[in-house]
C-alpha cells in the first residue's frame, strides 16, 4: 500500500498557468493588495499574517475568505481555537452581493456560504492528518483558499515551552557568545558575561544530566512544524491553492528594554513561506492639522511585511482601517522612524 | 503511545503499542517522522507502519461542516444595549474574559450571567443550568436571589412564567476551589462529569488569577533564571485550562466567562523601549491605554491573553470636573465586534447600560 505521501502527483501546466495569472483573493485594501503582489493573495504561495490579540488577524482573514467566495472559488476555513465569527461573514458577503431585490440577497448570501467548508481542528493531530489527506478533496479543484485560523496555539499546546528549554537555550547561547567573546573590544561585556556563567553554572550541572532529552524536545517541535510547512508547500504547488495562515506572538525579554513581542513560529518555519505580514498598532504621529476627523488610533492597524518573495518590495508600513463592515484603507506613512523600527524588529527576530 | 487522547476505543496491537513505548513515538511522530525514522525507532515494518498511519490519520480527521449550516449563538448580557456592542451577547462556544479592579461589578456581572443562562431562548437565554466555580470567597448567594427577583423590573413586557425563577440557586452549581490543585482537578475530571448529567450552558470562573498569583509568584524587576521557569511552567497550566474549557465550550454549546484581577499599569517611556515592546502594544489588548485615567493591566500575562477570544473590560471613571464616578463596559477586542464603550450603572436590577 502506497501512502500519500509517495504518490506522485502531476498537474497539467496550464492549469499552473491559469492559477498563476489569475487575479488574487483581495483584501479590500490597496495598500495591503500590493504588498502581496498587486491583486491580493495569490494562488500557490503561503501567506502568514501574525499578531497579538485584537490586531485584526481573524479579519483579514474573513475579508479574503468573503472575497474568494465572491469570485466563486471554494474555501476551507480550519478552525484551532476559536469559531469562525460567521455573523461577520454573512455582513461581509451581504454588503457585496449585488442588491437586485432584497429576498434574493440572502439566498445569495447562502449559496455563497455553500462554497465554503468549516473544519474543527483543535489539536496539532488533526491539522496534520487534514493536510496529509487533503488531496483527496472532494473538490479539490475548486478549492481555491486555504485559511488555518491559529496554527501556533496547536503547535503551543502539543510543545509547550519547558523549563528545561530555556536552560538548553542558554547553555547554547553562553558557549556561542563565549567563543565570539576573543575579540579584545568586547572587554565591557566580558565582566557581566563572566558572572551569568558563573551563576548559569550553577544549574547547569544539574541540567547536563536532562541535557539529551530537552534537545529532543525542541527538535520534536521543529521538526512538526517543518513537517506542517512542508505539507502546506506540497498542497500549494500541486494543487495551486492560496494558503493563508494566522499566528499569535510572544514576548521575549531583552536585558534594558524589557518584553519585546516576537513572532512564536520562526526559524523553519519561514522556509516555504512567502509572505509573513506582522500587524501592530500604534499612536497616529501626525497632528490632524486641517481639522479632518481621523480614524481613532484604537480602529487604525499597522502593518509591515517581514517576509516577501526577493522581487517584490511593500512600503514599510502599510496602515488599514478596522471597520464594522470589514477592512478599509487608510493613506500610509512611510516615515524614517517607522524604517528605523522596522529594522529594530527584524533583528530581533533572528 | 498518547492515541487514547484523541481518539475513544482504539484497538492498539499490544506487540506495536509497546514498540512505540519503547521508542518514544507519539502520535504526532507518528504523522510527522520518515518512514525509515519510524522504523529505525520502533523496529515495525514498513508496510505495518503505512498501514496505522493511513488508520490513524483517518481516525484523526476534524470534524467539517458546511459553513451555510454554521449559526453563532449568543447568551443575552440582559441588557439590549450591551448585547447589541457584542453582536448579541457572550458568544457561545468560545472563552470569554472580563476584567476590572476590585468593586468594578465582575462578580454581578458574572452572578447576572447565570440568571441569564436559565431564561428561555426568546428572551435570548439558553434554558440551561450555569456553573460557578469561585476560587476566593464563593458565590454570594443572597445577591443571585436578589437579583432574580428584580428580574421582571428587567423585563417589564415578558410573561411572568418566563421570568420569575422561583429558586434560582437550583440551575445554578457552585464550586470552591481554594488552591491551585483543586481547581486543576476540578476543571479537568469533575467539570466534565457535570457537563454530561445536566444541560449546561454556562461556566463561570471567578476569578482565574487568584490561585496562580497566589502558588507561582515571580518578580518582574529581577528577572531570574527560576522566574523565567515558573512563568514557563505557569504558562503551560494556563494553556492547558483554557484548552480543557474551550473544548467543552464547543462541545457542549456553552458559554465560558472568566473573571480576571488587574494591577497598575505603570506607563514608561515608549520613545526607548521602541515600538514592538510587549509594554507599548499591550495598550491595545489588555484594555486600558495610557490617556485612561489609573490605568490597569489584567493578570496572567500574553500567554493568557492569548488563550482568550473576547475581552472585556469594566472601568470605574472619575470625571475630575464634576466629581461625577462613571463605569464603563469596554469590548476590548472580539472576533465579532470592534472596540467600543458603553456607560453602565450598577443597581439592584444589577448592571444595566445608562
Amino acid at each position: 500500500m502506497l501512502s500519500s505521501q509517495h504518490r506522485l502527483v502531476t498537474q497539467p501546466a496550464i492549469r499552473a498557468y491559469e492559477a498563476f495569472s489569475a487575479p488574487g483573493f483581495g483584501f479590500n485594501s490597496k495598500l495591503l493588495d500590493d504588498a502581496f503582489g498587486g491583486s491580493g493573495l495569490k494562488r500557490g504561495y503561503i501567506s502568514e499574517v501574525c499578531g497579538a490579540p485584537g490586531m485584526g488577524k481573524t479579519s483579514l482573514a474573513l475579508q479574503i475568505t468573503a472575497n474568494a467566495l465572491l469570485s466563486g472559488s471554494r474555501v476551507i476555513w480550519v478552525e484551532t481555537c476559536q469559531p469562525i465569527p460567521m455573523e461577520r461573514l454573512r455582513q461581509l458577503l451581504d454588503n457585496h452581493v449585488p442588491s437586485s431585490q432584497d429576498e434574493e440577497e440572502k439566498c445569495d448570501t447562502d449559496e455563497l456560504l455553500n462554497l465554503l467548508d468549516v473544519v474543527y481542528a483543535p489539536n496539532l493531530v488533526n491539522i496534520l492528518a487534514f493536510l496529509r489527506n487533503f488531496d483527496q478533496e472532494k473538490h479539490l479543484k475548486e478549492i481555491g483558499l486555504l485559511i488555518i485560523d491559529n496554527l501556533s496555539m496547536p503547535i503551543q499546546l502539543a510543545y509547550p515551552t519547558s523549563p528545561e528549554d530555556y536552560a538548553y537555550l542558554r547553555l547554547r547561547r553562553n558557549t556561542s557568545k563565549k567563543s565570539s567573546l576573543s575579540d579584545s573590544s568586547q572587554k565591557e561585556n566580558t565582566l557581566t558575561l563572566n558572572k551569568e556563567n558563573e551563576f548559569s553554572s550553577k544549574d547547569d550541572s544539574n541540567f547536563a544530566f536532562h541535557n539529551s532529552s530537552t534537545k529532543t524536545t525542541i527538535n520534536r517541535r521543529k521538526k512538526a512544524i517543518g513537517t506542517i510547512s512542508s505539507l502546506l508547500s506540497k498542497i500549494t504547488s500541486s494543487c495551486y491553492v492560496a494558503i493563508f495562515v494566522t499566528t499569535q506572538m510572544t514576548s521575549k525579554v531583552v536585558s534594558g528594554i524589557g518584553a519585546k513581542l516576537i513572532p512564536l513560529l520562526s526559524t523553519n518555519w519561514l522556509d516555504n513561506l512567502s509572505y509573513r505580514l506582522i500587524l501592530y498598532s500604534r499612536h497616529s504621529t501626525e497632528e490632524s492639522k486641517d481639522g479632518q476627523s481621523r480614524p481613532s488610533h484604537q480602529l487604525l492597524r499597522y502593518a509591515f511585511m517581514a517576509k516577501q518573495p526577493p522581487a517584490h518590495s511593500a512600503e514599510s508600513e502599510l496602515a488599514f482601517q478596522l471597520t464594522s463592515t470589514g477592512i478599509q484603507d487608510y493613506q500610509s506613512i512611510p516615515t524614517n522612524s517607522s524604517q528605523r523600527r522596522k529594522r529594530s524588529i527584524l533583528e530581533c527576530e533572528s | 503511545m498518547d492515541i487514547s487522547n484523541y481518539v475513544d476505543n482504539f484497538y492498539f496491537d499490544e506487540k506495536i503499542a509497546s514498540a512505540f513505548e519503547l521508542g518514544e513515538v507519539s502520535t504526532v511522530d507518528l504523522l510527522t517522522l520518515d518512514i525509515t525514522e519510524l522504523e529505525r525507532r520502533t523496529h515495525c515494518s514498513q508496510s505495518e507502519l503505512l498501514q496505522l498511519i493511513e488508520q490513524i490519520s483517518l481516525l484523526l480527521q476534524p470534524v467539517r461542516c458546511s459553513a451555510s449550516k454554521v449559526t453563532s449563538k449568543y447568551l443575552t448580557t440582559g441588557d439590549v444595549k450591551l448585547d447589541e456592542t457584542l453582536h448579541g451577547g457572550i458568544p457561545v462556544g468560545q472563552l470569554t474574559e472580563i476584567c476590572g479592579e476590585s468593586g468594578s461589578g465582575k462578580s454581578q456581572f458574572c452572578m447576572q450571567l447565570c440568571l441569564m443562562v436559565q431564561l428561555p431562548l426568546s428572551l435570548g437565554g439558553m434554558n440551561k443550568a450555569a456553573v460557578f466555580i469561585s476560587t476566593e470567597s464563593g458565590l454570594e448567594t443572597k445577591r443571585l436571589f436578589e437579583l432574580a427577583r428584580y428580574l421582571p423590573e428587567r423585563y417589564p413586557k415578558a410573561d411572568k412564567k418566563d421570568i420569575i425563577i422561583k429558586n434560582p440557586g437550583d440551575r445554578v452549581y457552585t464550586i470552591l476551589c481554594p488552591d491551585l490543585e483543586s481547581q486543576e482537578h476540578i476543571i479537568q475530571y469533575q467539570l466534565p462529569i457535570l457537563f454530561n448529567r445536566d444541560k449546561i450552558g454556562l461556566v463561570i470562573l471567578d476569578s482565574v488569577a487568584s490561585n496562580y498569583r497566589a502558588e507561582l509568584r515571580y518578580n518582574r524587576s529581577k528577572s531570574h533564571f527560576r522566574d523565567l521557569d515558573n512563568i514557563a511552567k505557569r504558562g503551560n497550566q494556563l494553556g492547558k485550562l483554557a484548552m480543557t474549557l474551550r473544548t467543552l465550550a464547543h462541545q457542549h454549546e456553552a458559554a465560558v466567562v472568566i473573571a480576571n484581577q488587574v494591577s497598575d499599569r505603570i506607563p514608561r517611556d515608549y520613545d526607548a523601549i521602541g515600538l514592538f515592546s510587549l509594554d507599548y502594544q499591550s495598550q491595545w489588548f489588555s484594555g486600558w491605554d495610557d490617556t485612561d485615567p489609573n490605568p490597569k493591566i489584567p493578570s496572567l500575562g500574553l500567554v493568557w491573553t492569548n488563550n482568550i477570544s473576547t475581552r472585556l473590560a469594566l472601568i470605574k471613571k472619575t470625571d475630575s470636573a464634576t466629581n461625577n464616578s462613571g463605569r464603563i463596559f469596554r469590548v476590548v477586542y472580539s472576533p465579532n465586534s470592534p472596540r467600543l464603550d458603553v456607560r453602565i450603572c450598577i443597581g439592584s436590577v444589577g448592571i444595566y447600560s445608562c
